[in-house]
């Protein structure tokens, strides 16, 4: 058995939220299995009980500071089902729009705030230079070119919204305001920067990639389902679709409206976590678990719409060889390839006649019916809103299933299959810490988001004896 | 002139006196108007994103609300490149600012804190009439500077900018 221990590293991690990780062992000494604890308590659904319909997408977008956009959008679709409306097209097309500046703010701040860090300065560069500031330090441009990028996604927002966080915007029947034809042009003159700033981010990871393919295609890599939103020709959706369901061979297993979504979903609640975990229903718990996000949107489309990201999409399925990409590290490069993605619709939106037309909302008296979904992609994955409400429009239920929920038990898998890499007869190799972290990283939880609570994250892992015994105790901060 | 005067107003208006900042900056840009080297910033809290914004300042001035127990009521600190260990991208200390600025464009500007005493901050949109009195003296202070220094750019007399020395965190 290894000594009972405690290494201490600061500083905090690059995680939106609180956490632990318990490792447990077995007779033998070897990882029977690890759990990725999310210690946070989330309120939302409960008080938003008793509010108007109308209210929601203003509430609920407090959820989160990176995504607000997204649970405002859910939501907005949310109540448009309730009153049984179908917004104006110009409305449809803003939102969207609102939609990829918070793609290219979101994708831009987690590959250059977060990811970035460990893939340039390496997993076992010291602590506290691994972070955006050592980024800057080592290479100044680029991380300017990235603070630039996500800039210009937060220009987008603000110039549609009034604020680049927390904005103002989708209501239910369409959105608040027209876009004014000087913003257009004025954020027209954005894009040729920011495809220079993305293809340095491509090029700065596929470098990475090239020095360390081995490991990064087999790092945290199991098989899994995968889900998220298709259009109608079964291309990457963003803003819009059917949700599909693949298997790790890619075999499509369901395809059906969002608002069915309860006869696929269901969650399962673990006393150890305040996170829930939702699996795919028709297998069941735990073998109906399901990724989504950047990762599971690109293995489930047939492709994307816009050239220069079907090129970055093929370029990216090549790189996995045959089969589906599962190696959790591909979703660093799924989420560039989204983000060019989310550049080229954006410019394509701006560019649509009609664009700034000023018949963005309409309005009814009252719900057309007392239930109502909304799903979007919000960039770290499937979003759903669900609301009941009684003949007044009041809430009476609200479920919310986040991104963060739907990756649960895959990042309860990822963080097992490293720690099965680094230990072994009860003795932790150095270097585990920064690969748990890594894993869990690669899927961009958002903590607030799921729980939806504030905080940083000083990721513990413990790990345990198989009398329940603590062996080993690991921490970021003491 | 060359290089620019950004003045940087930050805090929460939703926390009573921590608004004092925003609100001097946005009176110091109704009284001084429109004026080709001088960029004005109202911000909930520093952030990196500023440093595009910063890169070609010769001068740069931030205003801030405090809470420490200070005999000034309105404190003026020449700011020091300060670089910290936090990976935390939620909040930044003014010095880190600087020491960004320093990183990534291998010079600082002259900086300065002009700190306001507050005593309410609380949740609450109106702040306190001394911290409002306060707001007054800090914005005819920071116009007052203002003049003596361009006097002394258009003297001669300005000091080269600091050249990065490339400290680390």
């Amino acid at each position: 058995m290894a000594q009972l221990k405690k290494i201490t590293i600061d500083p905090v991690t690059r995680l939106e939220g609180h956490g632990k990780v318990t490792i447990h062992l077995d007779d033998k000494g070897e990882v029977s299995e690890a759990r990725f604890h999310v210690t946070q308590f989330r309120g939302y659904e409960r008080f938003c009980q008793g509010r108007p319909m109308e209210e929601m997408p203003a509430i609920t977008q407090r959820i989160c500071g990176i995504c607000p956009v997204s649970h405002q959008l859910g939501s907005a679709k949310a109540c448009d089902a309730i009153l049984g409306l179908e917004i104006p097209e110009t409305a449809r097309l803003l939102r969207e729009l609102l939609h990829m500046g918070q793609y290219i703010q979101s994708h831009a701040l987690h590959f250059f705030h977060l990811a970035s860090p460990d893939l340039l300065l390496g997993w076992d560069s010291e602590p506290a230079k691994r972070n955006v500031l050592g980024v800057l330090q080592e290479l100044p441009e680029a991380a300017l070119q990235g603070i630039r990028l996500r800039r210009f996604g937060q220009e987008i927002i603000q110039a549609l919204g009034g604020k680049k966080i927390h904005p103002v915007f989708a209501v239910p029947g369409g959105v608040s305001d027209a876009l004014s034809p000087m913003d257009r042009d004025r954020l027209l003159q954005g894009f040729p920067e920011a495809y220079k700033a993305h293809a340095t981010a491509m090029e700065l990871f596929q470098t990475w990639w090239e020095k360390n393919k081995e490991e990064a295609a087999s790092f945290a890599s199991f098989p899994t389902n995968y889900m998220g939103l298709v259009d109608p020709e079964g291309r990457l959706a963003l803003y819009d679709g059917q949700i599909s369901v693949c298997g790790p061979q890619a075999e499509q297993k369901a395809c059906f409206p969002p608002a069915h979504y309860l006869d696929y979903v269901a969650e399962k609640v673990e006393p150890w976590s305040y996170l829930k975990f939702p699996y795919f229903k028709p297998e069941g718990y735990p073998e109906g678990s399901y990724r989504v996000g950047p990762l599971a949107r690109l293995n489930i489309c047939r492709g994307i719409s816009t050239p220069r990201a079907q090129g970055a999409l093929e370029a990216f399925r090549a790189s996995a060889g045959s089969g589906l990409p599962q190696g959790s590290l591909f979703y660093h490069h799924a989420r560039l390839v989204e983000l060019l993605y989310a550049l080229e619709r954006a410019e394509q939106l701006l560019e649509t006649e009609g664009i700034c037309s000023t018949e963005v909302r309409i309005t009814v008296p009252g719900p057309a019916q007392e239930e109502g979904v909304g799903v979007v992609e919000a960039p770290r994955g499937t979003l759903i809103h669900h609301y009941k409400v009684d003949s007044h429009g009041v809430i009476q239920k609200v479920n919310l299933i986040v991104a963060t929920g739907h990756n649960n038990l895959a990042m309860n898998r990822a963080v097992t299959s490293v720690a099965r890499d680094y230990i072994h007869s009860a003795t932790v190799k150095e270097g585990i810490l920064n690969r748990v972290e890594g894993a869990i990283r690669c899927y961009d939880p958002c903590l607030s988001c799921s729980t939806h609570a504030l905080g940083q994250m000083p990721l513990c892992i413990e790990v345990l004896g198989p009398q329940g015994q603590s062996v080993v105790q690991l921490s970021r901060a003491s | 002139m060359e290089g620019k005067v950004c003045i940087v107003g930050y805090g929460n208006p939703q926390r009573g006196d921590d608004a004092v900042g925003p609100l001097v900056v946005q009176r110091l840009r109704a009284a001084l108007g429109p004026r080709p080297w001088l960029r004005f910033f109202i911000l909930h809290q520093l952030e990196e994103l500023l440093l595009d914004d910063l890169g070609n300042a010769s001068l740069l001035i931030l205003v801030d609300a405090s809470a420490q127990d200070t005999a000034e009521r309105v404190q003026w600190r020449k700011l020091e490149a300060r670089g910290c260990a936090s990976a935390c991208s939620h909040h930044m200390e003014p010095g880190m600012l600087l020491w960004l600025v320093g990183l990534t464009r291998g010079s600082y500007p002259e900086a300065w804190v002009v700190s306001i005493k507050g005593e309410n901050f609380g949740q609450d949109q109106s702040m306190s009439p001394r911290a409002l009195c306060l707001a007054l003296q800090a914005q005819r202070e920071i116009e007052a500077f203002l003049t003596g220094w361009l006097r002394s750019r258009e003297a001669g007399e300005a000091p080269e900018p600091l050249v990065w020395a490339g400290q680390k965190a």
